[in-house]
């Protein structure tokens, strides 16, 4: 009874969970790797919310503290960017695209950097977050949102990924660098 | 079994039949808001590059846009307006919601196709929130229009953007199948320039 009563409640959760926009389109991981530079886990150190220079887009920076370098280099601290945010109260939504709170513990595939700052690959096709099971097995959670829509190339289904075990996870990683010709690490 | 756990087991069922019921349906933004009047949406003059339908792709966009078929069409009248016009002066919140194809950013690149940026409503004094903005930019790649072939790896303009604007205008995802507002379309459909009968109830339960 109590489990039929866990899974009512998560019904009822996914039922009214905040959506918003944007289209993207499908990325597997060898895509993934085929255009990052690293693949780091690290945990969100500090988040910060800004008008770009221009005073049109709403930009958000998070430093990234790297715990492990999976794939390629990436210095101890990592500067990353996204779109959105939320400065003095002026919100910009911008579903899709990657968000850091301090505390938080992920995996990101970073796309190569310019002048120190780098993005996501893949925007949240490229972040997991790392959470622990009751047992304290960790799991690369993916990022992606309900509020994604997401295309296909020639007509394949979109199945969204699932949770993975950390450590697989990362092995996974490294298989599929290697199988692409990239040895490292 | 005990009689007892039989009704209980009836009673989870009916209510997982409800409460999954309510899942394959529309999802309006959280908190619900809508346009005090029908929005005018300015799509980009210069069009979209690498559309080679004589006209880059803006007429079609903004009359998919404004389409019958569309959100327009769904029975609560005109709920959306569009006009072809410059985008020179695009900025986040500033009331005018723009289609953008050229992304000045940088926003929308790589594997992101298009991204609408919502967040600026208000309160009303009644409780209910007034959207006053949303901006729509699309990237540089793979784009068709109807008004030429489309490729395996093309994605329609019109599809797209009718569903963009279903966010615009306070339209969540939903679990329908074939849906404007479904959240995943293969290449070459169009399929979401027109809305179905679940795009139809949400429009109409907002305006």
């Amino acid at each position: 009874m109590k489990r039929l009563s866990t899974v009512l409640f998560l019904f009822v959760v996914l039922a009214t969970l905040p959506l918003g926009a944007s289209t993207f389109v499908a990325m597997d991981r060898a895509e993934l790797i085929a255009n990052s530079e690293a693949v780091v886990q690290g945990t969100v150190l500090k988040v910060n919310s800004f008008w770009d220079p221009s005073g049109r887009m709403v930009m958000t920076e998070a430093l990234v503290r790297v715990e492990e370098t999976i794939l390629g280099d990436a210095p101890s601290i990592v500067r990353v960017q996204t779109f959105g945010g939320n400065v003095d109260g002026f919100i910009v939504e911008a579903a899709g695209f990657p968000e850091f709170k301090a505390g938080q513990r992920m995996v990101l595939f970073l796309s190569p950097e310019k002048a120190g700052i780098a993005k996501v690959a893949g925007y949240q096709f490229g972040q997991f977050h790392i959470r622990k099971d009751k047992a304290g097995i960790e799991f690369a959670v993916p990022a992606l949102d309900l509020g994604v829509n997401v295309v296909t190339k020639n007509g394949r289904p979109f199945a969204r990924p699932q949770a993975v075990r950390l450590d697989t996870f990362k092995d996974q990683v490294r298989e599929t660098a290697r199988r692409s010709g990239r040895f490292e690490n | 079994m005990t009689k007892t756990r039989i009704i209980s087991l009836s009673a989870l069922f009916v209510i997982a039949c409800l409460v999954a019921g309510s899942v394959s349906a529309y999802v309006l933004l959280s908190p619900r808001r809508t346009w005090d009047s029908d929005p005018n949406v300015i799509v980009d003059n210069r069009g979209q590059a690498n559309i080679a339908d004589g006209d880059f792709g803006r007429s079609r966009t903004r009359n998919a846009i404004v389409s019958s078929a569309a959100w327009n069409g769904a029975g609560s009248g005109t709920v959306v307006n569009a006009t072809v016009g410059s985008v020179s002066s695009w900025r986040l919140g500033d009331g005018i919601p723009m289609l953008n194809f050229r992304d000045p950013q940088g926003a929308c690149s790589g594997n992101c196709l298009a991204a609408t940026f919502t967040g600026y409503y208000t309160r009303r004094s009644d409780g209910t929130y007034r959207i006053y903005d949303a901006d729509i930019v699309t990237s540089n790649r793979d784009w068709a229009s109807l008004g030429e072939s489309c490729s395996g790896s093309e994605f329609y303009i019109e599809g797209v953007m009718v569903h963009e604007v279903g966010h615009l205008l306070g339209i969540g995802h939903s679990n329908v199948g074939g849906a404007t507002m479904y959240p995943s379309v293969s290449a070459c459909n169009n399929g979401p320039a027109s809305t179905e009968a679940d795009d139809d109830n949400a429009i109409n339960s907002l305006y």
